[in-house]
């Protein structure tokens, strides 16, 4: 038989093949993967063109939303691209609450993103472990925002709400919790000889490739280069900080996994650092502060809830081009703002780590076997409507 | 490395291709080269270690022109990773074509593509030209990223 009679296309997806609606085209040869394509844009919602419409702050849910689980980078980045144009800073206390709230995020998202993972190379327990113990963290995001995924707790010049009473002592709970729980992860997961097997040396990404295809996040660092935006363009309270940045050098789908494990160490030692040095002092820029008026001042004084200022509803953004990028769990979320000075943008691009990182299910897969499809779809962290937008 | 050291050693090497190079402090730097110059210009600031690109942004000014930015950075180079290099170009608006950059930043590959779907740019040599990205196969019409293409809304204005 020629080699075109014996390929065979296999369609997977695209009602939710695995972490989202999208499909997989796959030319196989018996068990060997010829070609994958993936194609993309089955929850594509226009966030682009939506933001043209929209006016400055209601833009915030709307690029958080197809983030899901990771949804603090996006929020974050928008918000500096806008201030970048608003020629506005965020007070320090505002910058450590900021880095405070995306560090919980980031471990919950690379919960997320190894318990699908897990669930992919059909590991249930996996999957129920790192779901359950991401519970904790959207608590503390939930008590500290108001909500469980989606916070919006980032505005132009600071942040909504300061920290809600005793919440020191509930992080310093979850952290030990995470901290003793750790471990049992090894024991079941990561030391299982049949998830070694299935992760060790698949979907091998080379250090040349990840640079040259422009991937991002732990699946970058897992190729041994050592970029990280909260290092290369520090911003928040990053570079009061002291912490690592997390890289692997064997590239395969084991060392993705175990960048994020790492990660989650690092984002604890962040997180205690940030309630150790958060400075006291006002959450929002003083410009803005200034602009509520004296009685609902007042009452944000009390109780550590910003109400918005007036020039909120209708703000206007100066004429010009802004470039923001920000660390998020799955990778470097870029904002590219083009303002002409009225209350939307004229042209926002918004870049997520799902999207750059899409190209490698054509780049990994080439060759693979078939039943390794999953172990690099889910060590890659993809997230379909983080892609679409 | 300093703001203006970079900036200076992109001027001199963009010299001879027509480049505009200005930038916004801290470290943003922006290089305006004419669209037949695009592939050498992308080329040079490869081999300054520009090494991906992170966002392919199309701009539509109506009945005037469309702009290019590619905005570039490095991975290889930490000292360049704090810099961000917007490579422009601006196309004609009856004839939105330019020279893919894909064979020097395959990092550009669904940007491109997606530039393409949404906003009918059209990047010659490029391998999925006249492919759909993100809308559906069936789509016919405005690219809708582009301003003559209004978005109906719902509710009391509408």
């Amino acid at each position: 038989m020629s080699l075109e009679e014996r390929e065979l296309e296999v369609l997977i997806g695209p009602q939710h093949p695995a972490s989202g609606h999208m499909r997989l085209v796959a030319k196989i040869d018996g068990d060997i993967v010829v070609e994958l394509r993936p194609n993309i844009g089955y929850v594509h919602r226009s966030v682009e063109k939506l933001a043209e419409v929209k006016k400055y702050l209601q833009i915030i849910p709307l690029v958080e939303r197809p983030s899901l689980a990771d949804t603090t980078a996006n929020n974050l980045a928008y918000v500096m691209a806008v201030e970048k144009l608003l020629g506005i800073e965020p007070p320090p206390r505002a910058q450590y609450l900021r880095t405070l709230l995306a560090e919980i995020n980031r471990i919950h998202s690379h919960f997320y993103g190894m318990g699908i993972h897990g669930v992919m190379i059909g590991s249930s327990t996996a999957y129920m472990w790192c779901f359950g113990d991401r519970e904790p963290l959207i608590e503390l995001a939930q008590e500290l925002t108001g909500a469980r995924l989606t916070y919006s707790y980032i505005v132009p010049g600071g942040v909504r709400r300061d920290l809600p009473q005793g919440f020191e002592d509930k992080v310093e709970k979850v952290m030990r919790y995470l901290e003793n729980r750790m471990p049992d992860y090894f024991d079941l997961y990561f030391n299982n000889p049949v998830t070694r097997a299935r992760l060790e040396g698949v979907g091998v990404l080379t250090k040349e490739d990840a640079i040259k295809l422009g991937v991002t996040g732990p699946n970058l660092r897992a190729s041994g280069v050592p970029y990280d935006v909260r290092k290369a363009e520090p911003y928040a309270a990053y570079p009061e900080l002291d912490f690592d940045v997390i890289t692997e050098e064997a590239g395969d789908a084991f060392a993705r996994v175990m960048v994020r494990v790492r990660e989650i160490q690092e984002s604890i030692k962040i997180i205690r650092q940030v309630l150790k040095k958060i400075p006291d002092g006002p959450i929002l820029n003083e410009k803005y502060m200034k602009m509520i008026p004296p009685n609902l001042r007042k009452q944000v004084e009390e109780t550590g809830h910003i109400k918005f200022p007036g020039v909120f509803a209708n703000l206007r953004v100066p004429a010009g081009e802004a470039v923001a990028r920000v660390e998020g769990g799955r990778g470097e979320v870029v904002f590219h703002i083009v303002s002409d000075g009225k209350m939307s943008p004229y042209r926002m691009r918004m870049v997520t780590p799902s999207f750059r990182n899409v190209i490698l299910f054509e780049h990994l897969t080439k060759g693979a076997r078939v039943a390794d499809i999953p172990a690099i779809y889910g060590s890659l962290d993809y997230f379909p409507p983080e892609a679409d937008r | 490395m300093k703001f203006e050291e970079l900036k200076s050693q992109i001027e001199e090497r963009m010299k001879d291709l027509g480049a505009e190079v200005s930038g916004k402090e801290p470290n943003v730097v922006d290089v305006k080269v004419p669209r037949e110059r695009i592939v050498e210009a992308a080329k040079r600031l490869k081999e300054m270690g520009f090494d991906h690109v992170k966002a392919v942004t199309a701009i539509d000014y109506p009945n005037e022109r469309f702009e290019i930015v590619y905005v570039s950075s490095s991975y290889s180079n930490l000292e360049l990773a704090y810099f961000i290099v917007n490579l422009r170009t601006d196309l004609p608006y009856d004839d939105p074509k330019m020279p893919t950059l894909l064979e020097v930043w395959p990092s550009v590959l669904y940007q491109e593509h997606e530039e393409h779907d949404l906003m009918g740019i059209v990047f010659e040599g490029h391998p999925r030209m006249g492919e759909r990205l993100l809308l559906p196969e069936s789509y016919e019409g405005i690219p809708p990223l582009r301003k003559e293409f209004k978005v109906k809304t719902e509710g009391i204005n509408a």
